[in-house]
């Protein structure tokens, strides 16, 4: 397991760099104009596009970290670290997590925004479900992985079901974790949020072209290259079994 | 006398380590009987076996049978049943985050008992039982990890007393423990061996000496002899490797 992280780690950063040409390059090269947004009150009207977007944007918010908050538990406690749904699950939730949150608000104005000239309600929710679900899941998974292993046998030990377990014991010692998690969880979705509109609002007063320049692309490879790095090498000391 | 615990033929492996080597013993119910020997021995793994809670620990296997008041544990649908007869006391305290009070209901709580004044009542007996009830009585709603270290391992003995238990196994108890509380937890344990069988798995050589009625000696996860007390501690023990470690020759 330990030999196969670097390979993997190439291979992804391949892929993830064959993308990004494809994305960076200047095809989109288009002065943006306001006609062409159909949700132009986005622009026009911040204040009710931002009570219209959060009322519709919240609970997909709340459910996709509940979400990536109940799978964590459940992996790490029910599934065996060696089984492959639990290496498969905790390699994508990797990858995923690692990818700067730049990035999704990338994707989502270029390939749906600016293809079709509106968000769709599902864009909008998966690029949510992608900037949200990964880190609950991660900071649950290593909150919930870090409970002392003496507190549990000692639960154990007094005939305690193992739901119960969980529920008395383990979640109130991971709950400063989860919840950690959970705020970063929806920072990074608020941050992409705000930080799409700034950039919109600038492209289309000024009428520039929406595109990144190659200067700046090369810093947003560099930052992904890193993050990810650093999200991997941070499973691979985790993974590490117990001392016998 | 009847046999509490019958182990027959018990190896453990780690992975590659031979943990315990095929060991029989007997435990006749309402002794004390002695656990001794230095690290590695295989003494924490045994108790562990018994309460079956080994089987967190990855990439163990168990051969051979332990049997409880004649059934074989490992055969036994209901572990957690299982784990309520056998009361636990692990070498350093763990308190749970809760409060005194809290820490020794938990057990009859999940098992189910909601009635407040046998609460009351089970509370009371174990924290008397291990030694703690006048120290704490006036503050049962404090948190338990905000106990000195000795009062949390009395703590812990009271919580593993709390479901009544037939047979208490005690993993070195006294490691976190001054020598005066030692004192009254072993008069303690004296008393409780009419209503229970106690394992007592002890670094102390003279712990076992005062305490135990047998004495089993292990070593390198071999049982090298068992004999009551008086034989294993005379001058002339059975196997010379129990006169060297006994005397402090060697471990």
């Amino acid at each position: 397991m330990n030999m196969s992280y670097p390979i993997i780690l190439c291979l992804t950063c391949l892929i993830l760099l064959v993308t990004l040409y494809l994305i960076l390059d200047n095809r989109h090269n288009t002065v943006l104009e306001e006609s062409d947004l159909i949700d132009h009150e986005i622009l026009t009207d911040p204040i009710y596009s931002l009570q219209d977007k959060i009322n519709s944007m919240l609970p997909i918010l709340i459910v996709s970290i509940l979400i990536g908050i109940v799978f964590a538990v459940l992996l790490q406690e029910w599934v065996p670290a060696e089984s492959w749904i639990y290496r498969i699950s905790d390699f994508i939730i990797a990858i995923l997590a690692g990818i700067p949150s730049v990035f999704y608000g990338l994707l989502c104005v270029y390939y749906f925004l600016l293809k079709s000239g509106r968000v769709s309600y599902l864009t909008q929710s998966l690029t949510v479900v992608l900037l949200t679900m990964p880190i609950a899941f991660q900071s649950t998974q290593n909150a919930v992985k870090s409970v002392d292993v003496s507190i549990r046998e000692a639960v154990y030990a007094l005939g305690v079901k193992k739901s119960k377990v969980i529920t008395a014991h383990v979640l109130p010692h991971a709950y400063s974790g989860i919840m950690s998690g959970v705020y970063t969880a929806v920072s990074r979705s608020f941050f992409v949020a705000g930080l799409i509109l700034v950039t919109f609002t600038w492209t289309i007063h000024s009428r520039a072209s929406f595109s990144i320049p190659k200067n700046a692309s090369v810093f947003l490879i560099a930052a992904l290259l890193c993050s990810l790095c650093s999200s991997l090498l941070k499973k691979q000391s985790v993974n590490t079994d117990y001392p016998a | 006398m009847k046999n509490k615990i019958e182990i027959n033929g018990l190896k453990v492996t780690y992975g590659e380590k031979q943990a315990i080597k095929g060991i029989s013993l007997d435990v006749v119910e309402n002794e004390i009987l002695g656990i001794i020997g230095p690290a590695q021995s295989g003494k924490t793994t045994l108790l562990k076996v018994i309460n079956r809670t080994l089987e967190f620990t990855q990439g163990t296997s168990i051969e051979g049978s332990v049997m409880l008041d004649g059934v074989d544990i490992n055969a036994m649908s209901d572990v957690h049943g299982l784990r309520r007869r056998i009361g636990m006391v692990l070498p350093l305290p763990v308190g749970l985050p809760l409060s005194i009070y809290d820490n020794v209901a938990f057990a009859p709580r999940t098992a189910g008992l909601r009635n407040k004044a046998e609460l009351d009542e089970i509370v009371e007996r174990c924290l008397h039982q291990a030694a703690l009830w006048d120290e704490v009585k006036d503050r049962l709603d404090s948190l338990g990890t905000k106990l000195s270290g000795g009062q949390q391992q009395r703590l812990t003995i009271a919580r593993a007393l709390s479901h009544q238990p037939e047979v208490l196994c005690l993993d070195e108890f006294s490691i976190a423990v001054d020598p005066v509380t030692t004192m009254r937890i072993e008069e303690v344990l004296k008393t409780l061996k009419n209503d229970m069988t106690i394992l007592l798995v002890t670094n102390l050589v003279q712990q076992a000496k005062r305490l135990a009625n047998r004495t089993a000696f292990m070593l390198n996860g071999d049982l090298i002899e068992i004999d009551n007390t008086d034989v294993i501690f005379s001058e002339n023990p059975t196997e010379q490797a129990t006169y060297d470690y006994v005397n402090g020759n060697f471990g």
